[in-house]
């Protein structure tokens, strides 16, 4: 077979930050390409998950095959749209993977923020070509100049290269197009050797099973062949394949250098690998690809159940919900406070969130979530080293020779302005100063080493709100570093609640744990008697503080004989009481669990 | 409409109360969860039409023989002399005064003229002033219309007239309100020598004007430890001065608790007519539509006013029982409870029961069990704990 088909084939993700633009600059692609029909188009079409679109952002990346007329000639364009956020970085990796080149969007009222950079890098480092556009020119605050020397400045990228876009209003569309056929390269495989394609992604689809994103580098692959995946050694009966317009549509043949999806019969996520190299059976390449990094969760929490029976509600959902995320963790906990439910692990706090809600509302599931924390490594005095992802699960701390925590490289990018008391913010959270870079005089990217546990304590909402919402920040795991860390422990009511205790550097420990009572006097309700609430580090008392007795709690003035109404009121309050959890005889609110983060 | 149907034919419900809602007011209080109106004075005509309308049906299709009348609004008082001839004219014709011990008005103080105040003593036996304190900045907190003097006169018109059973409804909890200025109304309203005193903590509803003010934070009420301190000492208060308590907010000289409202307590059946009032017989509850507009018409096209309805099961009527009887400083009677349950109450709930006893929020004896004047303050955790 002749491999100068590849010439007419051009494969480029869309990067950018969060918001700039990424998913509507998509639109415009597909609407001037006539891939999608106008009378079907809405915004931000690719996003076509119901979280995705009621929260306005791209969670998962997605690929669509566009047919384009350059110079007479027709061109196959595979495009992947990657989402921003910090959380799902591991899905632009992915998709460069399978990318010899990008989009690199910049939001022209905005500048280059801190997930600008770190996806631009991503594509540098494989040597990707970039195609800066300035995006949003049409906004009456754009400044594409300044945003063009600020690329020019923080990422070396010439200033002539970039084009200037408004994807809301359809400007520049044709000029990136033509950018795409002209600037990237196309792909170099060979469609005569033996197949060699990356697992790029993978779906499970109720009739079809897994359906398996491939990105073909070698050879092709047909319906009725004999696959081998090679990591995992499991070997496949091609059904059939095709390409996403943005739908699936079958083809008879997927050759080198394009994109597409195989479904072979593939019964669970759990049989594929991301990252996996697909061959022929028969005629295996010699190598299989480097793959992907393991994408890890960094962030753990329990989630239970607010009534016990919900317990296997909740595991047939997380199952559900893990049959599209390969992201997400779980493995039964149980607490003493809470009963049974899952420690959950996810990439980021936003994940965490949105796998949250779709369990309560896609599950009807009424949960308690703990507040989220990162994963230790404990070490013992024996010398041995056991993974810690709830306080709960620590082992005494006689026991412990030495804790390790996760440090991350943090990027923040700011106006100046707010320079020093982010520099403050960060000191005052164990951050490591690195460096400081100023981007034309009124920016300036600062870099920080960090515990990644002070940053999901609050410190997104600390940034913005410090920055008034200029601040972007990325961070990326480093290492495990050694820390002085305790556990903090909560009694109610002289019982410990294992679902309050913490884990914090020893400097924040008094502190906290006084917030945290004073908080949790505020979120739990009086009861009936007095309740004390304390904070220990072992047997040590910290902190403490009184819920008074409850002292009144009555209808004044029972006249009139509606009494079908008082009872239901009653009826009321006693059922807002079953929503709480009762340790002990304390009946104590959802939100107490979480009242931990709101210290500070 | 046949009207002399034999009277044996007739189901005989034992309903003891009529009551009789009037929904009109001179101006609505920030703090009333009651249904009346300030704006629909020129309803009030074809109201007590209506509301005769109702208890006519009752009288055709019922045998009536009612112990105690309520008159409650609103304001019944705020109905003009000629309107209130009508509708006790109208009611008398139908129900047989004679045999009722005890009819009650409710009044505010801006309203009782002296003409008036002649118009209540031919009619009723016993007149409940709302007069909530005597502290001028009080009043004005509470939007009343009235002021301290129109209390007074008030009160000296109906015994003028001769009214000899009256109730003061004392209000606690007013927002700035201290203890001693509560036991201050208490000793003013006693030196008046009324025969009944209601003494009630200002309760905020979610609707109201003042259920507004208090989620933006513009409404402060006395901590709960006051509230609760004001409460026991009025009580106190109260009971040096003569007046005994029979219920959460009730007091009274010998003999004159409020036969009406007992009956609600009992819990007992009851017939309520006009907008919004409730009933209760024939195993159900009944309570009609709030809208007053709404009601006159459904009156008039003979259509049935309740907006809801609902049969009483054995489990409902054992909660309501426990939450009606616990109101009561007599609390639950174990012989009443067993006869009408046909379980042991005592055996049923003990580990409740030794919880709030311990507690000291409830008594339990051979009188039977009930609760304390701190467990009366907290009476709806105690009684879900029942639930
Ligand atoms: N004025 C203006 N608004 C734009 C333009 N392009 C995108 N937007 C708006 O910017 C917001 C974000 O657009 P998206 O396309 O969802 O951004 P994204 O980069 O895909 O966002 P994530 O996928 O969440 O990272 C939306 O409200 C768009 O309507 C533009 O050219 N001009
Ligand atoms: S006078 Fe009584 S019924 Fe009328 S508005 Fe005031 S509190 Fe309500
Ligand atoms: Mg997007």
């Amino acid at each position: 077979m002749d491999n100068s088909y590849m010439q007419k084939i051009r494969n480029f993700s869309i990067i950018a930050h969060i918001d700039h633009g990424k998913s509507t600059l998509a639109d415009r692609l597909l609407e001037h390409t006539g891939t999608i029909d106008k009378r079907k188009m809405k915004e931000q079409v690719l996003d076509s998950m119901d979280l995705e679109r009621e929260r306005g952002i791209t969670i998962k990346a997605k690929a669509v095959a566009i047919k384009y007329k350059y110079n007479g000639e027709e061109y196959s364009l595979n495009l992947i749209d990657t989402p921003g956020h910090v959380d799902f970085t591991y899905e632009v990796s992915r998709s460069l993977i399978a990318s010899e080149g990008a989009l690199l969007v910049i939001d022209a009222s905005q500048g280059i923020e801190a997930q600008t950079m770190a996806n631009a890098h991503i594509a540098m480092n494989s040597n990707l070509l970039l195609i800066p556009v300035i995006n949003k020119i049409d906004l009456p605050n754009a400044d594409p100049e300044n945003a063009i020397r600020e690329m020019e400045e923080l990422l070396a990228l010439p200033g002539e290269d970039a084009i200037r876009a408004s994807a809301k209003e359809g400007i520049g569309t044709e000029e990136i197009l033509r950018a795409i056929v002209e600037r990237i390269p196309a792909p170099n495989g060979d469609v005569n050797k033996p197949l060699k394609a990356l697992v790029m992604d993978a779906q499970f689809d109720f009739y079809k099973g897994v359906i398996t994103f491939v990105r073909i580098v070698d050879g092709y692959i047909k319906p009725g062949m004999k696959i081998l995946m090679m990591a995992s050694n499991t070997k496949w009966d091609v059904d059939n394949i095709g390409i996403f317009k943005p739908g699936m549509v079958e083809t008879d043949i997927l050759r080198a250098g394009e994109v597409g999806y195989i479904v072979a019969g593939i019964k669970s996520l759990s049989d594929i690998k991301i990252g996996d190299t697909v061959t022929d059976n028969t005629n295996p390449c010699d190598r299989a690809l480097p793959g992907y990094k393991e994408v890890k969760p960094m962030v753990f929490c329990g989630l239970f159940p607010v009534v016990s029976e919900q317990y296997t509600e909740l595991k047939d959902a997380l199952m559900k919900l893990k049959l599209n995320d390969s992201s997400l963790f779980f493995e039964p906990e149980s607490s003493e406070a809470l009963g049974f439910g899952y420690r959950c692990g996810f990439l980021g706090l936003l994940h965490m969130e949105i796998i949250q809600e779709r369990l309560e509302r896609e599950y009807n599931l009424n949960l308690i979530a703990t507040a989220p924390n990162v994963e230790y490594k404990v070490v013992s005095t024996k010398g041995e080293t056991t993974i810690c992802d709830a306080p709960a699960s620590f082992p005494d701390f006689s026991y412990i020779d030495h804790i390790e925590e996760p440090y991350v490289k943090l990027n923040l990018i700011t106006p100046s302005e707010f320079l020093g008391a982010l520099m403050q913010l960060c000191q005052s959270r164990r951050g490591v100063y690195v460096t400081t870079e100023y981007i034309m005089g009124n920016r300036a990217l600062l870099t920080y080493e960090m515990p990644l546990a002070e940053i999901i304590w609050d410190f997104y909402d600390k940034l913005k709100s410090i920055s008034r919402g200029y601040a972007s920040m990325d961070y990326e795991l480093m290492d495990y570093r050694t820390s002085d860390l305790k556990k903090v422990d909560i009694l109610v009511n002289h019982e410990k609640v294992d679902s309050l205790s913490f884990i914090t550097h020893e400097q924040f420990a008094y502190n906290r744990a006084k917030l945290l009572v004073e908080k949790l006097k505020e979120v739990i309700p009086r009861q009936m008697f007095v309740v004390p609430i304390q904070g220990a580090i072992g047997a040590s008392i910290i902190s403490r503080e009184t819920i008074p007795a409850m002292r009144k709690n009555v209808l004044a003035k029972c006249y009139g004989g509606d009494i079908t109404r008082k009872r239901k009121l009653l009826e009321k309050q006693k059922e807002g009481k079953k929503r709480m959890k009762a340790i002990g005889s304390v009946e104590i609110p959802q939100e107490a669990f979480l009242a931990i983060l709101k210290v500070d | 409409m046949d009207n002399n149907q034999s009277t044996d034919q007739k189901p005989s419900p034992a309903a003891s109360g009529l009551y009789v809602h009037i929904p009109f007011c001179l101006q609505k209080c920030p703090y009333c969860d009651f249904s009346s109106f300030d704006d629909i004075p020129y309803l009030a005509d074809n109201y007590i039409e209506a509301l005769l309308r109702e208890l006519r049906y009752y009288k055709n299709n019922f045998e009536l023989n009612f112990d105690t009348l309520f008159i409650g609004g609103g304001t019944p008082t705020a109905l003009t002399e000629k309107q209130l001839d009508y509708l006790f004219s109208g009611i008398y014709s139908m129900v047989n005064r004679k045999k009722m011990k005890e009819i009650t008005v409710e009044a505010n103080p801006e309203t009782v003229t002296e003409r008036k105040a002649k118009v209540l003593e031919a009619n009723v036996n016993r007149v409940s002033l709302g007069c909530q304190t005597f502290h001028e900045h009080h009043l004005k907190k509470l939007n009343r219309i009235h002021d301290a003097s129109a209390i007074y006169a008030a009160f000296e018109l109906l015994r003028k007239y001769g009214t000899k059973n009256i109730n003061l409804d004392l209000m606690f909890g007013i927002e700035g309100q201290s203890t001693a200025e509560v036991l201050e109304n208490i000793k003013k309203a006693a030196a008046l020598n009324p025969e009944h005193i209601s003494f009630y903590m200002l309760t905020v509803y979610d609707h109201t004007e003042f259920g507004r003010l208090k989620d933006e934070g513009l409404l402060k009420l006395p901590e709960d430890e006051i509230m609760e301190h004001m409460y026991l000492k009025g009580a106190q208060v109260l009971e040096e001065a003569g007046y005994a308590q029979y219920e959460i907010s009730n007091f009274s000289k010998p003999g004159r608790q409020c036969i009406h409202n007992l009956n609600y307590w009992k819990p007992g059946e009851y017939v309520g007519v006009g907008a919004s009032a409730a009933s209760c017989f024939d195993g159900s509850r009944y309570k009609n539509i709030d809208d007053v507009s709404e009601y006159i018409k459904r009156l008039k096209t003979d259509s049935d006013p309740a907006e809801t309805s609902e049969k009483i099961t054995p489990e409902t009527a054992l909660k309501d029982h426990i939450m009606l009887r616990l109101r009561l400083v007599a609390g639950i009677d174990p012989h009443v409870f067993r006869d009408q349950f046909s379980f042991d109450f005592e055996s049923k709930y003990s580990n409740i029961i030794s919880q709030f006893t311990k507690q000291g929020l409830a008594i339990n004896d051979s009188r039977g069990f009930r609760l304390t004047k701190k467990g009366f303050l907290l009476s709806n955790e105690i009684i879900q704990s029942f639930f």
